[in-house]
């Protein structure tokens, strides 16, 4: 996202190169305007403050720079007034944020797409479709991950905290053979029913993690999970419901326990 | 980022500060950037935790401040070197990581790190 961040201890100067076209950028429309003014002021490599171009802080921070520094923030500044002149008129103030019409018809009349967003935002349409494709594909994952035994499944629903992935699978499962089995069988449903490979990451191990890219699955082995704790992590996400009942790490140890028991009697009457 | 570089650990492994020795499956390649796995010696530690100083450690880049620059044009740099110590299999030896990370990670195959962290940059 082309925004302007200033990010704490590991502050990053987030920075666009500007077009040969000039103050056109190809990359999210609000910041267009922003952006022309922030190359100037990044080139310096100050940390900018997500917020206004035109508000106080970023003009007592144009009014440090060098005298060529401010005509070219000035030249900007200028032509963009001029651009915005019929709807100020109302206001008598500096229109500190232009409408997505005004926005729009800008860039029909002067805008040139020259590359345009690799990951484009999706309409909230295709969105929401996505978001129930990700949610059929994750109970799936989930139910065949059940079927092979794995315990304390979850499922949670990551969007809201994050961007890079709607759904998390977290499950355990008790030996390596029983991981690998798991990861064979999700591998097999993601593939044959949604047409999706997990992306690369590594050999399994005591977490093994899937990247569905919509869908990311986590298998842990029982002290991995609870070492790393990413339920903790992830705790403000809402849980998902899932259409079995999934045992639980206790539960589980506590019925093998109980079998072995019994197979002990057996084999004493025996 | 180049042999001998210090980098902060941007994790709670232990560790605190850490320097790049080598990028492992290559025989001479000098630089490294985000996303990439390295060898690294352990520098400065937190007292009583299990990576010591002088002990030699696996890590992947977090953050540089050369950065990275994407195909839509955009560029990243960040204020500080940061890497993140792994094991040998590639799981974090700590449990969170600290301060932003870029999203190559996720496509060089450390989706882990990317789920520890606190931010992710898109």
């Amino acid at each position: 996202m082309a925004s302007l961040q200033c990010a704490g201890a590991g502050a990053l100067a987030l920075w666009q190169r500007q077009h040969s076209s000039g103050k056109r950028c190809s990359i999210g429309r609000q910041y267009r305007r922003r952006c022309s003014i922030a190359v100037s002021i990044a080139q310096r490599g100050w940390c900018q403050r997500a917020g206004n171009p035109r508000s106080g802080a970023w003009r007592a921070m144009a009014s440090d720079s060098q005298a060529e520094d401010e005509e070219q923030e000035d030249a900007l500044l200028s032509d963009e007034e001029e651009e915005t002149e019929e709807e100020d008129e109302e206001d008598n103030v500096d229109v500190d944020v232009l409408s997505n019409e005004e926005i729009d018809a800008l860039m029909k009349e002067y805008g040139n797409v020259v590359r345009s967003d690799p990951e484009p935002r999706k309409s909230s349409a295709e969105d929401a479709n996505a978001d129930a494709e990700a949610l059929s594909m994750a109970t799936a994952l989930a139910t065949a991950a059940n079927e092979v035994k794995a315990v304390d499944i979850k499922l949670f629903h990551v969007k809201p905290l994050i961007y890079w992935a709607r759904y998390f699978l977290i499950a355990s499962a008790f030996s390596m053979p029983q991981v690998n089995a798991i990861v064979g069988r999700i591998e097999d449903i993601a593939q044959e029913q949604y047409g999706k490979i997990p992306r690369p990451s590594g050999k399994p191990s005591g977490w093994t993690l899937m990247d569905f890219g919509d869908v990311v699955v986590h298998i842990f082995l029982p002290s991995q999970r609870e070492f790393y704790n990413l339920e903790e992590f992830y705790a403000n996400a809402p849980l998902v419901e899932l259409p079995f009942v999934s045992e639980s790490s206790s539960s589980s140890t506590a019925r093998s326990d109980a079998e072995g028991e019994s197979e002990e009697e057996m084999i004493s009457l025996s | 980022m180049r042999p001998q570089t210090y980098s902060n650990v941007a994790d709670n492994s232990g560790a605190r500060e850490s320097m790049r020795i080598r990028v492992p499956g290559a025989s001479n390649r000098q630089y490294a950037s985000i996303g990439d796995m390295i060898v690294a010696v352990v520098r400065e530690a937190v007292p009583n935790m299990p990576p010591k100083g002088s002990e030699v450690v696996r890590a992947v880049i977090a953050r540089t401040r050369k950065g990275l620059n994407r195909d839509n044009g955009m560029a990243i740099r960040f204020d500080d070197n940061a890497a993140v110590a792994i094991d040998r299999e590639g799981n974090p030896k700590g449990t969170r990581v600290f301060g932003p990370v870029a999203r190559e990670s996720r496509e060089c195959h450390f989706a882990k790190t990317v789920s520890s962290a606190p931010e992710v940059l898109r």
